[in-house]
């Protein structure tokens, strides 16, 4: 049996319209101030509504040098506002107190950084400081160098949740020992294209939004908040302050709709129930609920609806609930951090957050115990924060509110360390497409084709009009997949399924397309359907809605090791025993945009072809495959994540890490494959061989065949080394023909070699590295 | 602009262009056939963006509207060819 360890908040900082810092903003909350007024950012004569919550007197000057204003977007500059503030209450801020310790950053983000790629109003000429200033997963990675972080970094791009998103993503990471200490928000902007979007789709509140109230809509807000998270053991050892515990989250996905939430509230209640099953925690014992509501009537009812049915109709009426939107509006990927911040502000003072400007319940919301108007005294010992999302992705998670001299560190014994195997694998690449072993590629000498793999062609009925590239692809490599698995998604099952997608870019065909009507014709004018797709999580709920797939949810995005780190999330929730399946995909597609991108990045002078396409793992546990007598194809025996701006550095933390982590010493692998960016400042095998101490095992990238994509690249050569093993081992001990197949294909590193272990590597443009272990099945 | 004109414009720019619906012409579209579930097909999203079609292709004003308004002027080409119109005459007389 492994002890868990437990996860505490020990800092917090925040920046939003309602003030520059927690103690700014908590003296407003308790004066029972709004931040929402009229825009000035922006026009917005032409929108039905001209509210917003804008932070004001923001200095620049005053945080960055000329240099780093430069080169960091708006919304990594609020991340680092807000993290300083966080670091310093935690006592994390002196360097040198940080020596041997592993820092990491689970980033929360809705539009990245939207403002830099709006700031052009055309996007045929955005200067390509600009277009590297936009990718979501760059805002994390500035905000790692800036604080020389060197734990795991990863993005949530999961639209609305996305910060509560990142809080469990860090909280397991800490209860799984990947790093010491965690940095967990989220971050976003105010920006013209999003507000159209929300104007298109007649979501916005003409007055300061009050959810729950008769009069409905939102109103945007911008801003940041983060937490310290670290292991209560740690706290204690320090003698910090502890704002709460974490004691578990969940996700969940509606599989409804790209923008309105099952009104049902069955997606929202799937959460709350896995948050409140993995904190084992009674739901008799929640005390306070902080809701998303954001006020619009597709929402608020439809999230009440939810927490009624976890809650049964006499507990709901007797638990105080309230949205604290009404303070600062939404703040969409920042809306769950700065929301659950604000609670822990309000919570240290023995107060319940408010919903301002309330008046009378609307419909189906009458029989709420709302904290209106002002803060109310309550102290729960337990309380549930939640959010939603564009694309159907939910996320709750419980805490517990503590000191820290309250509790002795005991960690929690946990049974439910399962052994994760593969047990079903899927790929679009270009036009190509497979179930299982993609061998027999290796040896079609034809080059790829430059045409793209059509999901109406492959099956009609996935297909849905409009459907961008990526969300073809990644329906196509994922169905694959769940059909190799020979796993059929039921009503039944639905929610056991969970799914973990990573993508750097989401589609920037259908970004373009919205951009581009907004700059030609006016945001007035602005596509209400090309708008959900503005958030890179679109992909993932629309794979979600199309499969029918309603359990764990996220997307992420890193920048290169995509699909790598979300392979690691869906290993945690199988390792875990949060589901029983969990998917992980990544992918991407080109577009003219995309190569501007890569210009930017230099990415165009790679050795090999940019390319696109998908690929997808079916993950489970040992015991499932086994009593569902599934095919299991390898082990994942460890990971091991670490980012540096010198790639070379967190490449080798990231290899000693897996190796640790898998229990093997480097001596046992049998080969290691890496995805290199075919960069020449990028010499990976050179790494590689160095770290193995020149061992003569086979160092090999695929990516020559492949070619070269941000996001599913480092997923397709863990997909060929579980091929590798799996095929090694079952067809030379049944002496079949395929052996000569394999023996060509892998350029004759394998004949007559049974591998036992490898390992999978692959780094990020800007440092973020992961590493896999995987072994054949004992 | 004649009812034909109105229709035309909605069938073609709005509805192929626009929403690009797929496997249908604009010739193909009935003017009675309706927009949403069993007819086009159309959902809540794509009525929002046709009232920024309309708003572009006839300068005239329809966000703001409410659902059960837009549920029933779009309910066919013919209903929202004929609400254009009277959108379009409103507008002349002011």
């Amino acid at each position: 049996m492994e002890c868990s360890k437990r996860v505490v908040i020990t800092g917090v900082g925040i920046i939003c319209a309602l003030g520059h810092n927690r103690f700014e903003v908590f003296e407003n909350m308790k004066q029972n101030k709004t931040s929402i007024g009229n825009m000035t950012r922006f026009s917005t004569e032409k929108f039905i509504s001209q509210m917003g919550a804008e932070v004001k007197e923001f200095v620049p000057d005053t945080h960055f040098s000329k240099n780093e204003q430069e080169k960091y977007d708006l919304t990594a500059q609020y991340g680092i506002v807000a993290i300083n503030e966080a670091l310093e209450d935690s006592k994390w801020n002196h360097l040198t107190k940080r020596e041997n310790v592993k820092i990491g950053l689970a980033y929360g983000t809705c539009n990245g950084g939207i403002n830099s790629l709006e700031a052009s109003e055309n996007l045929d000429n955005v200067s390509p400081s600009n277009l590297r200033k936009y990718p979501f997963f760059q805002q994390a990675d500035t905000i790692a160098n800036h604080f020389t972080l060197n734990g795991p970094v990863n993005t949530m791009n999961t639209a609305c949740a996305a910060s509560g998103n990142a809080i469990g993503y860090a909280y397991d990471l800490l209860k799984d020992g990947y790093c010491d200490v965690m940095i967990a928000g989220g971050s976003d902007t105010m920006s013209l294209s999003v507000y159209a979007g929300f104007n298109t789709l007649q979501a916005l509140n003409s007055k300061p939004c009050s959810p729950y109230n008769t009069e409905f809509g939102l109103s945007l807000g911008e801003g940041a908040a983060f937490v310290i998270m670290e292991t209560l053991e740690s706290a204690q050892k320090r003698g910090c302050t502890v704002y709460a515990e974490v004691c578990g989250y969940g996700l969940s996905n509606d599989a409804h709709h790209e923008t309105a939430p099952d009104p049902k509230g069955k997606g929202i209640q799937r959460a709350i129930e896995m948050a409140l099953k993995s904190s084992s925690v009674p739901k008799e014992k929640i005390g306070y609920i902080n809701t998303h509501g954001t006020g619009t009537p597709a929402n608020d009812p439809a999230e009440i609806n939810g927490i009624r049915g976890v809650f049964g109709v006499d507990l709901f009426s007797k638990i105080p609930i309230s949205s604290s939107k009404s303070y600062f509006g939404h703040n969409l990927g920042a809306a769950a951090s700065i929301e659950y911040v604000t609670t822990l502000l309000a919570l240290q003072k023995d107060l319940l957050p408010a919903t301002l400007h309330f008046e009378k319940a609307r419909e189906g919301c009458e029989d709420i115990n709302l904290v209106a108007n002002e803060m109310r005294v309550g102290k729960p010992e337990y309380f549930l924060c939640n959010n939603s999302a564009f694309g159907g992705h939910n996320c709750s998670i419980v805490s517990r509110t503590m000191s820290a001299e309250e509790v002795t560190p005991t960690e929690t014994q946990t049974e439910n360390n399962q052994r994760v195997v593969i047990v079903g694998m899927g790929i679009v690449h270009r036009d190509k497409y497979k179930s299982g072993s993609i061998v027999d590629w290796f040896s079609d000498i034809t080059l790829p084709s430059e045409e793209s793999f059509s999901l109406k062609a492959y099956n009609k009925n996935l297909y849905k009009r409009r459907m961008n590239s990526l969300t073809q692809f990644s329906i196509g490599a994922i169905d694959l997949a769940l059909k190799d698995a020979e796993l059929e998604i039921t009503n039944e099952n639905e929610s056991d399924i969970g799914l973990v997608y990573g993508t750097a870019r989401g589609s920037l065909q259908s970004a373009t397309k919205y951009l581009q009507t907004i700059f030609d014709k006016g945001p007035e004018f602005a596509s209400g359907i090309y708008f959900p797709d503005m958030v890179l999580n679109s992909t993932a709920g629309k794979v979600s809605k199309v499969l029918g797939i309603k359990g764990y949810s996220s997307s992420q995005s890193a920048g290169g090791n995509d699909g790598l780190l979300s392979t690691l999330n869906a290993f945690q929730v199988i390792k875990n025993n949060i589901q029983p399946y969990c998917i992980t995909a990544a992918g991407d597609e080109c577009s003219e945009l995309s190569s501007e991108i890569d210009k930017a990045y230099g990415l165009h002078t790679s050795s090999f072809t940019a390319t696109e396409g998908a690929s997808s793992l079916i993950l489970t546990s040992y015991q499932q495959a086994t009593q569902q007598k599934k095919k299991m194809y390898a082990e994942i025996l460890g990971i091991g994540v670490s980012f540096s701006e010198h790639f070379n550095q967190s490449y080798i933390t990231a290899m000693e890490q897996a190796l640790q982590n898998a229990k093997i010493d480097k001596e046992e692998l049998d080969f290691i494959f890496y995805n290199s960016i075919g960069l020449q400042s990028f010499d990976e095998k050179s790494v590689i061989a160095e770290f193995i101490n020149d061992k003569n095992i086979p160092i090999q990238c695929f990516n020559d065949k492949l070619g070269y994509a941000q996001s599913f690249s480092c997923l397709n050569h863990v997909y060929i080394a579980v091929d590798a093993i799996y095929y090694s081992n079952h067809y030379l001990k049944n002496q079949v023909d395929e052996v000569a197949v394999i023996t060509d294909s892998f350029e004759g590193y394998y004949n007559n070699n049974q591998l036992k272990k490898g390992m999978v590597i692959s780094s990020s443009i800007n440092g973020n590295s992961t590493a896999i272990i995987l072994s054949s099945i004992n | 602009m004649s009812i034909e004109e109105i229709k035309q414009i909605i069938k073609q720019n709005i509805l192929i262009d626009r929403l690009e619906l797929e496997d249908i012409t604009a010739e193909e579209i009935d003017d009675n056939e309706p927009l949403f579930l069993e007819g086009l097909g159309l959902d809540s999203v794509e009525a929002l963006d046709i009232v920024s079609g309309l708003e572009e292709e006839f300068e005239i004003k329809v966000q703001g509207m409410p659902e059960e308004e837009i549920r029933e002027n779009f309910y066919s080409v013919e209903t929202l060819s004929n609400f254009v119109m009277s959108r379009i005459k409103e507008k002349q007389l002011s």
